[in-house]
Formats: C-alpha cells, sequence, structure tokens
C-alpha cells in the first residue's frame, strides 16, 4: 500500500536530485572539461535511481525493480555508477 | 592559441556585459593571470572596457554608453537585483515597503536607495504624506534582470568552485 508521506519523499528526492543534475549540466556548458561531464553523468544517475525509487514507490506498490537476468536491484547498480562516475570526476585531470 | 582565447574572451563579455574579472577567469577556463594578461592587453587595444567598481573589475565591450554600464553592475550586485526585483514588483513602493517585501534592513534600503537616487535609476514621488519611489526606466531594467537569472548563475559559480581543484 502507498505510504503517502514516503511518496512525497521520493517525490522530493527526484526534485532535488533534478536541480543538483541541472546545475551540474550548466558547470559542464560552462567549463566543457571531464571532470564536470562525469560530475553531470554521477547527477544523472542520481536522478534516475531516485526515479526508478519512486516509481517502485507510486507505481508498484514498493516492488522492487531488477535488472533481467541478473537479479541486480536497479536502483542499485545506478547508484554504483553514479560512485564510479564521482570517482572518475576526482581522478580525472581537470 | 593566444587569439582564440581573446576571441572566446571578447564572445564573452559581449554575452554578458558588466562580468568581472573572476567570474570571467571562470568561464574562459584559464589562470586568473592569464585572464587578466589577455583582458589588460584587449583594453589597451581598445577592444573592451574595464572599469573598476566597488572592488570588482567589471568588463564591458567598447563603447558600452556608461548609463548601461552603472545599469548593468547594479543588477549583478545582490542587494540592489533584490532591490530592483522588488521596485518591478510593486507599484511605486515606500522605503517602509522595500524592507518588508526584501527584508533588508533600513539602513542597508536607505544606504542603497541614496545611492540609486544619486545614480538617476529611481526618483522620488511624492504623494502627499507618504514618499514612494519608482524606477525611471523600468521596461530597460526588466530586460537586464531577465538576462541574468542570479540565483542559477551563482549556485552554477559555486558548483564550479566546489569542484575547481
Amino acid at each position: 500500500m502507498l505510504d503517502i508521506t514516503d511518496g512525497i519523499v521520493h517525490v522530493l528526492l527526484v526534485a532535488f536530485s533534478g536541480i543538483v543534475l541541472l546545475i551540474s549540466l550548466f558547470a559542464y556548458v560552462e567549463r566543457k572539461t571531464s571532470r564536470y561531464f562525469f560530475l553531470s553523468l554521477a547527477f544523472a544517475f542520481l536522478a534516475a535511481s531516485e526515479l526508478v525509487g519512486l516509481i517502485e514507490v507510486w507505481f508498484l506498490s514498493t516492488q522492487l525493480i531488477f535488472i533481467p537476468s541478473t537479479g541486480i536491484h536497479l536502483s542499485h547498480f545506478l547508484e554504483f555508477l553514479m560512485l564510479a562516475s564521482f570517482s572518475l570526476a576526482l581522478l580525472v585531470r581537470n | 592559441m593566444q587569439s582564440q582565447n581573446r576571441a572566446r574572451i571578447k564572445l564573452l563579455v559581449s554575452f554578458q556585459p558588466g562580468l568581472h574579472l573572476r567570474e570571467l577567469q571562470r568561464q574562459v577556463g584559464l589562470s586568473f593571470s592569464s585572464t587578466r594578461y589577455h583582458v589588460d592587453k584587449l583594453t589597451r587595444e581598445g577592444e573592451l572596457d574595464r572599469v573598476e567598481d566597488k572592488g570588482y573589475s567589471r568588463i564591458y565591450p567598447p563603447g558600452t554608453d556608461s548609463k548601461d554600464r552603472v545599469l548593468l553592475s547594479l543588477v549583478r550586485r545582490k542587494t540592489d537585483h533584490k532591490i530592483l526585483s522588488c521596485f518591478l514588483a510593486e507599484n511605486n513602493p515606500t522605503q517602509q515597503r522595500l524592507t518588508e517585501v526584501t527584508e533588508l534592513s533600513k539602513s542597508t534600503i536607505s544606504e542603497h536607495l541614496a545611492a540609486l537616487l544619486e545614480l538617476g535609476v529611481v526618483r522620488n514621488r511624492d504623494r502627499g504624506e507618504q514618499r514612494t519611489f519608482e524606477l525611471i526606466e523600468p521596461a530597460k531594467i526588466s530586460g537586464l534582470m531577465r538576462r541574468h537569472p542570479v540565483v542559477l548563475v551563482k549556485a552554477t559559480s559555486r558548483f564550479i568552485d566546489l569542484w575547481d581543484f
């Protein structure tokens, strides 16, 4: 059953991650370096992960979405990609 | 390469007249000293105008009208931007109304209002006991404000600073 409070929190998570993604994209457009590219990519994965969480809560009655034939929770996989992108952003030369 | 950088600097200034040197340096992606070197050279060659303004070195396309320079630097300052936004939203506000809407202190409003009056950006409208103020060129200010969404620009600028190491 849909918990309204949890649902609202997920909507806010999507909204805030979208705003940060937008700011990171502006930063990339301004600087055009690989660091800002990986940062934008990381925030894009974060926004996608939050969106998946929102879909699970609002439309699938908190049933988890898995990547077919792997058993990996999609949201966790997106978070892994986000951390990988953050690591690359830290390691690349600006 | 040098001419490419200078062309970029000129292009950025033409799109954002009134940029200050540090902001330009961030956008152009060069070191501060290189940016200053290019700006100095372009200024000497008459390709840019550089004006010192309250601790900032602001850069304008050549031949920018002095009145436009004043307006451009005003909309780029946080407090003046707030006050001018209030002027656009409110119809001939009083000093008290400006204080309420902007949530700035009375003394700050008073100081900035005096400066705006002196610069000829706003004028007095005495209506009986109430002293109200109005913008002299509201359409022009409104156009300049639309070109500078301060919050987003600042957020982007801070984001860049945060990761610029």
